[in-house]
């Protein structure tokens, strides 16, 4: 006769066997269950905000708090006869190209800083001066150099963000684990594969940091950009919505963008996320342990 | 195959007083087994790192095949680590793959097969336990088919039966692959398990006080009474000859019974 814990470790195998396709139906649902309760859990906030503004524009009943409803019309006038969807891709399209430019940019200074300790030390300084420059000021320079052009609006964008992007990077850098390199020496591996597959991988929680702060910051620089020299994007209509106190407007366009910034966030940034922690590897740097 | 023929003048850091190893002459025959067992701080780990390449060599030589190593001889050369160091953002077949790409993944499962991990390629190596990463070192290590192979401390800080399953896995693919192999460790029987030859430091700064053959047949097992008294003898004879107070030539007659 077999031993009773004998008989129930066999059986536990021959269920598992069986019951595998059915145990990773259950965790997908699991998994699709547990996002929907987040969403809704994230949405609860959201809706109490707009009820009590909606019943303090309505006690008050003044122009320059209109009600929720006034700015959801607006907005769906903006979109339907108005050229929202015009002034938002041009908008996206500069926040797209200033910050590849500053993450590129940012990553291989930030990477040279933080490998090379005399090339740091030569570059702090100015590092710091490029870190409290107000953006402002970098903005107009760039259009009282350049002119009031697309690559000024651009470049004044990237200026901008670089040095955060150097700071985090270079942070990375000077925490990668040598003892992994070392590997990659003794096997032989190509300067190449070494870089993208051992060396990169160690820094992209540090990236992926610089890009997720990075992209709230350019876009609101953007806008100040558009507003201040450019004759579309919604900066722009923002200034104009201004110069006619159009706050319905004004609020109209800020609800498009935060729209688009959140389905960036939900299609982009946060798979991004999810691949970078694999292996449990966190974004936020170093490992779960 | 590969000869290894070291001769090392001495080693020091900026940051320590002392040299960390003394004059130091080895040489290893091709497919040969030699562990070296020491002291702690006596520079084992460091002559490991001279001999990959890792660490400078000041003053002396290293050569594979009467290659000097500043030369790039063309030699494959594996190091199994204290620590596993795999990629943990990649998975154990990717880890493999890292080293040789262009490896086919039938050969991938045939080595995971060959060090106890059937089917476990896919999982990360946070995924995996202490032991099981260390045998994802281990089948990286041979992945390359090296022509020597550096161990150091490899199954330190495991429990005696994963410990015990990994020497013996070691010991299969030694066979199979003949490679020649320098095993730093701290575990005397595992030292006399496994080798052709043991080399004893003296403290710090390391210099070689004993070289000594094993020709104990093989399998060797602890429980064996050859065995038992070859580590009995060294071990009331190695804190002596560590002061000083044993020459070589006195040992090599201790020793002589045993054989």
């Amino acid at each position: 006769m077999m031993p009773n814990n004998e008989v129930s470790s066999f059986q536990c195998g021959v269920d598992n066997k069986n019951t595998e396709p059915t145990h990773n139906s259950d965790k997908r649902f699991m998994g699709i269950k547990k996002q929907s309760r987040g969403f809704v859990r994230g949405m609860i906030p959201l809706l109490v905000i707009l009820l009590i503004w909606q019943s303090v524009s309505l006690f008050l009943n003044n122009d320059n708090l209109p009600s929720v409803a006034e700015v959801f019309l607006s907005l769906q006038s903006q979109l339907i006869h108005g050229d929202m969807l015009h002034h938002l891709m041009v908008t996206l399209i500069r926040v797209a190209v200033s910050f590849s430019i500053a993450m590129l940019l940012g990553v291989a200074i930030g990477i040279v800083m933080g490998a090379f300790p005399r090339i740091n030390e030569a570059g702090d300084s100015i590092l710091v001066i490029a870190l409290n420059v107000p953006a402002l000021v970098t903005i107009i320079l760039c259009y009282v150099w350049f002119g009031l052009v697309e690559a000024a609006a651009i470049a004044a964008v990237a200026v901008n963000k670089i040095p955060t992007v150097v700071v985090m990077v270079r942070e990375g850098a000077r925490v990668i684990d040598r003892d992994l390199l070392q590997v990659a020496q003794v096997f032989k591996l190509s300067p190449s594969r070494c870089f993208f597959k051992v060396y990169l991988p160690q820094l992209y929680p540090f990236i992926m940091a610089s890009a997720r702060s990075g992209l709230s910051l350019i876009w609101k620089i953007v806008l100040v950009v558009e507003m201040l020299g450019r004759s579309d994007g919604v900066g722009f209509q923002l200034g104009t919505f201004f110069h006619f106190f159009d706050i319905a407007g004004i609020l109209a366009y800020t609800f498009a963008f935060a729209a688009i910034i959140l389905v960036i966030e939900g299609l982009i940034m946060r798979p991004l996320d999810r691949y970078i922690a694999r292996g449990n590897y966190r974004s936020t740097g170093g490992f779960n342990d | 195959m590969i000869k290894l023929d070291v001769d090392i003048q001495g080693k020091s850091f900026s940051n320590a007083q002392n040299s960390v190893l003394g004059h130091l002459a080895l040489n290893v025959a091709r497919g040969e087994f030699v562990s070296i067992v020491g002291p702690s701080g006596t520079g084992k780990s460091t002559l490991l790192n001279m001999i990959a390449g890792l660490e400078s060599i000041d003053c002396g030589s290293i050569s594979y095949n009467d290659q000097k190593l500043e030369d790039k001889p063309a030699c494959r050369l594996s190091y199994i680590f204290q620590q596993p160091r795999l990629m943990p953002w990649l998975t154990v077949a990717e880890n493999l793959r890292l080293v040789v790409p262009e490896v086919a993944d039938s050969e991938i499962e045939s080595i995971l097969n060959k060090v106890g991990l059937k089917g476990k390629s896919a999982l990360y190596p946070k995924e995996l336990s202490g032991g099981m990463q260390r045998r994802v070192s281990i089948a990286r290590a041979f992945l390359i088919r090296p022509d020597i192979l550096l161990l150091d401390e490899p199954f330190v800080s495991l429990d005696e039966p994963n410990a015990k399953r990994l020497r013996s896995t070691l010991f299969d693919l030694w066979i199979e692959h003949k490679t020649t192999v320098v095993f730093v460790t701290h575990d005397l029987n595992e030292a006399i398990q496994l080798s052709d030859r043991i080399l004893f430091l003296s403290s710090a700064p390391g210099e070689i006080i004993l070289d000594r053959e094993i020709d104990l047949p093989r399998p060797r097992l602890p429980e064996d009474i050859h065995f038992q008294n070859w580590k009995k003898q060294l071990l009331s004879q190695y804190p002596k000859l560590l002061e000083g107070k044993v020459k070589q030539a006195g040992l090599e007659s201790l020793f002589g019974d045993h054989r």
